[in-house]
Protein backbone atom coordinates (compact mmCIF):
# COMPACT_ATOMS: atom_id res chain seq x y z
CA UNK A 1 0.00 0.00 0.00
CA UNK A 2 2.61 2.29 0.95
CA UNK A 3 4.85 1.61 -1.82
CA UNK A 4 1.99 1.82 -4.24
CA UNK A 5 1.00 5.50 -2.96
CA UNK A 6 4.81 6.14 -3.25
CA UNK A 7 5.14 5.08 -6.79
CA UNK A 8 1.72 7.07 -7.84
CA UNK A 9 3.50 10.47 -6.11
CA UNK A 10 6.46 9.32 -8.07
CA UNK A 11 4.89 8.78 -10.95
CA UNK A 12 2.53 12.13 -10.41
CA UNK A 13 5.65 14.45 -10.02
CA UNK A 14 7.83 13.07 -12.67
CA UNK A 15 4.53 14.05 -15.06
CA UNK A 16 4.23 17.11 -13.91
CA UNK A 17 8.48 18.11 -14.42
CA UNK A 18 7.90 16.45 -18.06
CA UNK A 19 5.00 18.97 -18.09
CA UNK A 20 6.78 22.11 -16.67
CA UNK A 21 10.24 21.13 -18.48
CA UNK A 22 8.08 20.21 -21.55
CA UNK A 23 6.41 24.86 -21.23
CA UNK A 24 9.59 25.88 -20.83
CA UNK A 25 11.10 24.50 -24.08
CA UNK A 26 7.60 24.84 -26.20
CA UNK A 27 7.20 28.18 -24.08
CA UNK A 28 10.39 30.10 -24.66
CA UNK A 29 9.83 31.94 -27.64
CA UNK A 30 6.49 32.81 -27.11
CA UNK A 31 5.89 36.04 -25.06
CA UNK A 32 3.13 35.98 -23.37
CA UNK A 33 0.46 38.96 -24.35
CA UNK A 34 0.05 39.96 -21.06
CA UNK A 35 3.50 39.81 -19.88
CA UNK A 36 4.42 43.07 -18.24
CA UNK A 37 7.26 45.14 -20.27
CA UNK A 38 8.85 47.59 -17.83
CA UNK A 39 8.07 51.38 -18.30
CA UNK A 40 11.57 52.25 -19.50
CA UNK A 41 11.35 49.42 -22.33
CA UNK A 42 8.09 50.78 -23.29
CA UNK A 43 9.36 54.73 -23.86
CA UNK A 44 11.52 53.14 -26.57
CA UNK A 45 8.33 52.90 -28.91
CA UNK A 46 8.62 54.22 -32.23
CA UNK A 47 12.04 55.52 -32.25
CA UNK A 48 12.91 56.11 -35.97
CA UNK A 49 15.52 58.36 -35.74
CA UNK A 50 18.10 59.41 -32.75
CA UNK A 51 21.06 61.91 -32.30
CA UNK A 52 24.27 59.47 -31.45
CA UNK A 53 26.88 60.97 -28.84
CA UNK A 54 29.62 59.08 -27.98
CA UNK A 55 31.41 60.57 -24.64
CA UNK A 56 34.85 59.26 -23.19
CA UNK A 57 36.01 61.48 -20.71
CA UNK A 58 39.66 62.75 -21.74
CA UNK A 59 42.20 61.39 -19.16
CA UNK A 60 40.32 57.89 -20.46
CA UNK A 61 40.33 58.30 -24.26
CA UNK A 62 44.07 58.89 -23.88
CA UNK A 63 44.36 55.69 -22.16
CA UNK A 64 42.34 53.91 -24.75
CA UNK A 65 43.82 55.42 -27.63
CA UNK A 66 46.98 53.71 -26.45
CA UNK A 67 45.28 50.40 -27.06
CA UNK A 68 44.35 50.99 -30.35
CA UNK A 69 40.75 52.35 -29.44
CA UNK A 70 39.07 55.47 -30.73
CA UNK A 71 36.10 57.33 -30.24
CA UNK A 72 35.44 57.62 -33.77
CA UNK A 73 35.92 54.22 -34.22
CA UNK A 74 32.96 53.32 -31.52
CA UNK A 75 31.01 55.98 -32.56
CA UNK A 76 31.25 54.94 -36.30
CA UNK A 77 30.47 51.58 -35.72
CA UNK A 78 27.36 52.59 -33.90
CA UNK A 79 26.11 54.41 -36.17
CA UNK A 80 26.67 51.53 -38.88
CA UNK A 81 24.70 48.72 -36.77
CA UNK A 82 21.47 51.65 -36.09
CA UNK A 83 21.53 52.45 -39.28
CA UNK A 84 21.52 48.49 -40.42
CA UNK A 85 18.57 48.40 -38.11
CA UNK A 86 16.39 51.13 -39.52
CA UNK A 87 17.55 53.79 -37.32
CA UNK A 88 18.31 57.09 -38.43
CA UNK A 89 21.07 58.54 -36.83
CA UNK A 90 21.06 62.44 -37.48
CA UNK A 91 22.96 65.45 -36.36
CA UNK A 92 20.20 67.73 -35.48
CA UNK A 93 16.22 68.23 -34.90
CA UNK A 94 13.91 68.18 -31.93
CA UNK A 95 14.72 63.74 -31.69
CA UNK A 96 15.51 61.57 -28.97
CA UNK A 97 19.29 60.96 -28.24
CA UNK A 98 21.50 57.75 -27.71
CA UNK A 99 24.18 58.25 -25.46
CA UNK A 100 27.26 56.24 -24.91
CA UNK A 101 29.46 57.05 -21.93
CA UNK A 102 32.09 54.47 -21.78
CA UNK A 103 34.70 55.04 -18.92
CA UNK A 104 37.77 52.68 -17.91
CA UNK A 105 39.43 51.62 -14.36
CA UNK A 106 42.54 50.65 -13.14
CA UNK A 107 43.92 49.75 -9.48
CA UNK A 108 47.19 49.45 -8.61
CA UNK A 109 46.70 46.04 -7.07
CA UNK A 110 45.87 44.84 -10.71
CA UNK A 111 47.98 46.20 -13.05
CA UNK A 112 47.33 44.40 -16.49
CA UNK A 113 43.74 44.21 -15.71
CA UNK A 114 41.39 47.24 -17.08
CA UNK A 115 37.48 47.32 -16.00
CA UNK A 116 35.44 49.25 -18.94
CA UNK A 117 31.85 50.03 -18.50
CA UNK A 118 29.33 51.10 -21.45
CA UNK A 119 26.45 53.63 -19.72
CA UNK A 120 24.01 53.89 -23.16
CA UNK A 121 21.03 56.09 -22.08
CA UNK A 122 18.12 57.62 -24.41
CA UNK A 123 17.16 60.93 -23.43
CA UNK A 124 14.28 62.40 -24.49
CA UNK A 125 11.57 65.49 -23.64
CA UNK A 126 9.13 64.22 -20.94
CA UNK A 127 6.52 66.42 -18.89
CA UNK A 128 6.97 65.61 -14.87
CA UNK A 129 4.27 65.84 -13.92
CA UNK A 130 5.21 66.76 -10.00
CA UNK A 131 6.90 69.89 -11.25
CA UNK A 132 5.08 70.92 -14.27
CA UNK A 133 7.76 71.03 -16.44
CA UNK A 134 9.04 69.58 -19.88
CA UNK A 135 12.49 68.28 -19.69
CA UNK A 136 14.83 66.15 -21.54
CA UNK A 137 15.69 63.10 -19.30
CA UNK A 138 17.61 59.85 -19.77
CA UNK A 139 14.01 57.45 -19.81
CA UNK A 140 16.23 54.72 -20.02
CA UNK A 141 19.41 53.09 -19.62
CA UNK A 142 21.66 50.24 -20.45
CA UNK A 143 25.29 49.59 -18.42
CA UNK A 144 27.42 47.09 -19.49
CA UNK A 145 30.60 46.16 -17.97
CA UNK A 146 33.88 44.16 -19.10
CA UNK A 147 36.95 43.31 -17.47
CA UNK A 148 40.17 42.23 -19.25
CA UNK A 149 43.36 42.07 -19.55
CA UNK A 150 45.50 44.67 -21.52
CA UNK A 151 45.95 42.45 -24.05
CA UNK A 152 42.26 41.99 -25.00
CA UNK A 153 41.24 45.39 -24.95
CA UNK A 154 41.20 46.56 -27.77
CA UNK A 155 39.04 42.80 -29.29
CA UNK A 156 36.46 42.78 -26.45
CA UNK A 157 35.45 46.24 -26.78
CA UNK A 158 34.59 45.86 -30.12
CA UNK A 159 33.05 42.83 -29.38
CA UNK A 160 30.73 44.71 -26.43
CA UNK A 161 29.86 47.64 -28.90
CA UNK A 162 27.44 45.38 -31.45
CA UNK A 163 26.06 43.28 -28.28
CA UNK A 164 25.22 46.51 -26.48
CA UNK A 165 23.22 48.06 -30.46
CA UNK A 166 21.75 44.54 -30.43
CA UNK A 167 20.16 44.61 -27.17
CA UNK A 168 18.53 48.17 -27.48
CA UNK A 169 17.42 46.49 -30.91
CA UNK A 170 15.78 43.93 -29.12
CA UNK A 171 14.51 46.58 -26.82
CA UNK A 172 13.09 48.49 -29.36
CA UNK A 173 11.24 45.97 -31.00
CA UNK A 174 9.62 44.43 -28.05
CA UNK A 175 8.33 48.13 -27.16
CA UNK A 176 7.20 48.33 -30.71
CA UNK A 177 5.46 45.29 -30.42
CA UNK A 178 3.89 46.16 -27.46
CA UNK A 179 2.41 49.79 -28.83
CA UNK A 180 1.03 48.07 -31.90
CA UNK A 181 -1.90 46.32 -29.84
CA UNK B 1 38.32 107.68 25.87
CA UNK B 2 40.93 106.09 24.16
CA UNK B 3 39.82 102.89 25.89
CA UNK B 4 36.46 103.56 24.85
CA UNK B 5 37.89 103.65 20.85
CA UNK B 6 40.14 100.52 21.48
CA UNK B 7 36.40 98.65 22.73
CA UNK B 8 34.64 100.07 19.74
CA UNK B 9 37.67 99.09 17.09
CA UNK B 10 38.03 95.86 19.42
CA UNK B 11 33.92 95.45 18.68
CA UNK B 12 34.38 95.96 15.52
CA UNK B 13 37.04 93.27 14.55
CA UNK B 14 35.15 90.63 16.88
CA UNK B 15 32.24 91.21 14.35
CA UNK B 16 33.89 91.35 11.31
CA UNK B 17 35.40 88.01 12.37
CA UNK B 18 32.17 86.22 13.58
CA UNK B 19 30.88 87.52 10.01
CA UNK B 20 33.73 85.91 8.21
CA UNK B 21 33.57 82.91 10.24
CA UNK B 22 29.59 82.82 9.33
CA UNK B 23 30.43 83.52 5.91
CA UNK B 24 33.14 80.52 5.82
CA UNK B 25 30.93 78.18 7.72
CA UNK B 26 27.81 79.25 5.53
CA UNK B 27 29.85 78.34 2.16
CA UNK B 28 27.77 75.73 1.17
CA UNK B 29 24.43 77.85 0.63
CA UNK B 30 23.42 77.10 -2.46
CA UNK B 31 22.49 79.85 -5.46
CA UNK B 32 20.72 79.70 -8.50
CA UNK B 33 22.79 78.46 -11.76
CA UNK B 34 22.02 79.27 -15.11
CA UNK B 35 23.45 76.49 -16.22
CA UNK B 36 21.92 73.32 -14.20
CA UNK B 37 21.07 70.36 -16.91
CA UNK B 38 17.32 69.26 -17.42
CA UNK B 39 18.17 66.21 -15.79
CA UNK B 40 19.08 67.97 -12.33
CA UNK B 41 15.60 70.39 -12.70
CA UNK B 42 13.97 66.93 -12.49
CA UNK B 43 14.68 66.19 -9.24
CA UNK B 44 13.23 69.71 -7.76
CA UNK B 45 11.27 69.60 -4.80
CA UNK B 46 11.33 66.25 -4.28
CA UNK B 47 9.29 65.49 -0.70
CA UNK B 48 9.08 61.39 -0.59
CA UNK B 49 11.02 58.86 -2.16
CA UNK B 50 10.93 54.82 -2.07
CA UNK B 51 14.15 53.34 -1.78
CA UNK B 52 14.52 50.11 -4.01
CA UNK B 53 18.12 48.03 -4.04
CA UNK B 54 18.10 45.84 -6.44
CA UNK B 55 20.79 43.47 -9.01
CA UNK B 56 20.06 41.34 -11.91
CA UNK B 57 19.08 37.73 -10.83
CA UNK B 58 22.22 36.16 -12.50
CA UNK B 59 24.77 38.62 -10.44
CA UNK B 60 23.46 37.81 -7.26
CA UNK B 61 25.23 34.40 -6.41
CA UNK B 62 28.43 36.29 -6.83
CA UNK B 63 27.01 39.33 -4.94
CA UNK B 64 26.35 37.37 -1.70
CA UNK B 65 29.47 35.56 -2.26
CA UNK B 66 31.35 38.63 -2.20
CA UNK B 67 29.43 39.94 0.68
CA UNK B 68 27.84 42.88 -0.45
CA UNK B 69 24.99 43.32 1.23
CA UNK B 70 21.80 44.88 -0.15
CA UNK B 71 19.62 45.23 3.02
CA UNK B 72 22.79 47.41 4.21
CA UNK B 73 23.40 49.10 0.99
CA UNK B 74 19.62 50.03 1.62
CA UNK B 75 20.07 51.16 5.08
CA UNK B 76 22.52 53.33 4.28
CA UNK B 77 20.80 55.16 1.30
CA UNK B 78 17.34 55.45 3.60
CA UNK B 79 19.46 56.60 6.98
CA UNK B 80 21.21 59.52 4.65
CA UNK B 81 18.16 60.31 2.72
CA UNK B 82 16.25 60.81 6.05
CA UNK B 83 18.77 62.32 8.25
CA UNK B 84 20.38 65.14 5.62
CA UNK B 85 17.31 66.33 4.02
CA UNK B 86 13.00 66.57 4.63
CA UNK B 87 12.72 63.82 2.17
CA UNK B 88 10.36 61.18 3.55
CA UNK B 89 11.11 57.68 2.86
CA UNK B 90 8.17 55.75 2.11
CA UNK B 91 7.55 52.02 2.31
CA UNK B 92 5.01 50.53 -0.09
CA UNK B 93 3.99 47.11 -1.25
CA UNK B 94 1.96 48.34 -4.20
CA UNK B 95 2.86 47.66 -7.57
CA UNK B 96 1.15 50.75 -9.27
CA UNK B 97 2.38 52.83 -6.57
CA UNK B 98 3.51 56.29 -8.50
CA UNK B 99 5.68 57.94 -5.84
CA UNK B 100 9.11 58.80 -7.01
CA UNK B 101 11.93 56.09 -6.47
CA UNK B 102 15.60 55.94 -5.67
CA UNK B 103 16.58 52.75 -7.46
CA UNK B 104 19.88 51.50 -6.59
CA UNK B 105 21.33 49.04 -9.04
CA UNK B 106 24.58 46.67 -8.23
CA UNK B 107 26.40 45.22 -11.50
CA UNK B 108 29.22 42.97 -10.85
CA UNK B 109 31.53 41.50 -13.61
CA UNK B 110 34.29 39.08 -12.96
CA UNK B 111 36.69 37.04 -15.67
CA UNK B 112 38.77 34.31 -15.16
CA UNK B 113 41.38 36.16 -17.25
CA UNK B 114 41.86 38.86 -14.53
CA UNK B 115 42.01 35.78 -11.44
CA UNK B 116 40.75 37.84 -8.05
CA UNK B 117 39.17 41.02 -9.57
CA UNK B 118 35.87 42.22 -9.51
CA UNK B 119 34.36 45.08 -11.93
CA UNK B 120 31.70 47.01 -10.37
CA UNK B 121 29.07 49.53 -11.72
CA UNK B 122 26.79 51.25 -8.88
CA UNK B 123 23.97 52.71 -10.81
CA UNK B 124 21.71 54.94 -8.83
CA UNK B 125 18.53 56.64 -10.77
CA UNK B 126 15.30 58.41 -9.34
CA UNK B 127 12.42 57.47 -11.51
CA UNK B 128 8.95 59.51 -11.42
CA UNK B 129 5.84 60.17 -13.12
CA UNK B 130 6.14 61.34 -16.41
CA UNK B 131 3.94 62.13 -19.53
CA UNK B 132 5.87 61.55 -23.65
CA UNK B 133 3.67 63.30 -25.76
CA UNK B 134 5.38 61.47 -28.38
CA UNK B 135 3.59 58.50 -27.00
CA UNK B 136 0.54 59.99 -25.62
CA UNK B 137 1.08 58.31 -22.56
CA UNK B 138 1.88 58.41 -18.45
CA UNK B 139 4.37 56.27 -17.66
CA UNK B 140 7.27 55.69 -14.48
CA UNK B 141 11.06 56.79 -15.41
CA UNK B 142 14.17 57.58 -14.83
CA UNK B 143 14.96 61.24 -15.06
CA UNK B 144 18.14 61.46 -13.32
CA UNK B 145 20.68 58.93 -13.18
CA UNK B 146 24.37 58.55 -12.10
CA UNK B 147 26.90 55.56 -12.67
CA UNK B 148 29.64 54.94 -10.38
CA UNK B 149 32.74 52.41 -11.62
CA UNK B 150 35.29 50.78 -9.73
CA UNK B 151 37.80 47.79 -10.37
CA UNK B 152 38.70 46.19 -6.80
CA UNK B 153 40.26 42.88 -5.66
CA UNK B 154 37.40 40.42 -4.95
CA UNK B 155 38.49 40.58 -1.13
CA UNK B 156 38.08 44.46 -0.93
CA UNK B 157 34.81 44.50 -2.63
CA UNK B 158 32.52 44.92 -0.28
CA UNK B 159 34.84 47.17 1.79
CA UNK B 160 34.39 49.56 -0.90
CA UNK B 161 31.18 49.37 -2.56
CA UNK B 162 29.97 50.11 1.16
CA UNK B 163 32.19 52.82 1.34
CA UNK B 164 30.64 54.72 -1.92
CA UNK B 165 27.63 54.37 -1.42
CA UNK B 166 27.24 57.26 0.83
CA UNK B 167 29.78 59.27 -1.23
CA UNK B 168 26.91 58.34 -4.03
CA UNK B 169 23.78 59.38 -2.12
CA UNK B 170 25.45 62.72 -0.91
CA UNK B 171 25.92 63.39 -4.88
CA UNK B 172 22.20 63.08 -5.54
CA UNK B 173 21.06 64.88 -2.40
CA UNK B 174 23.04 67.35 -3.84
CA UNK B 175 21.38 67.56 -6.47
CA UNK B 176 18.24 67.84 -5.59
CA UNK B 177 18.95 70.53 -3.43
CA UNK B 178 20.19 72.67 -6.05
CA UNK B 179 17.08 71.65 -8.26
CA UNK B 180 14.82 73.00 -5.54
CA UNK B 181 17.19 76.22 -5.61
CA UNK B 182 17.05 76.80 -9.05
CA UNK B 183 13.51 75.77 -9.72
CA UNK B 184 11.39 76.72 -6.56
CA UNK B 185 7.20 75.97 -5.85
CA UNK B 186 5.76 78.78 -7.89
Amino acid sequence: MLNRTKHTLIGLLTASMTLVVAFIVTGGPILPDKAPIPDEVQSLANLSELKLEVIIPSAMLIHLESFSVSREMIRGEMENLLEENGVDVVEEGDVPTCTVVVTTNTSSDLPRAMGVTFHLSIEQVVFVKRIEKSLSAPTYALVHGILVTHDDVSREMRKTVPMLIQQLMRRMSQANLHAEK
Amino acid sequence: MLGRQCLRLETIVISVIMLMAVIGTAAPILRRSKTISDEVLSLSRLETLRVIVTSPPAMQDKIHQLDISMGRIRSQVVEQVMNRTGIEVVKTSKIDDQEPRLRVIILVRNSPDVNGAISVAIHLAIEQVVYIDRLQRHFVLPTYSLLENMLVLEKKASKEVHEVIPRLVDRVIRRVEQATVNLPAP
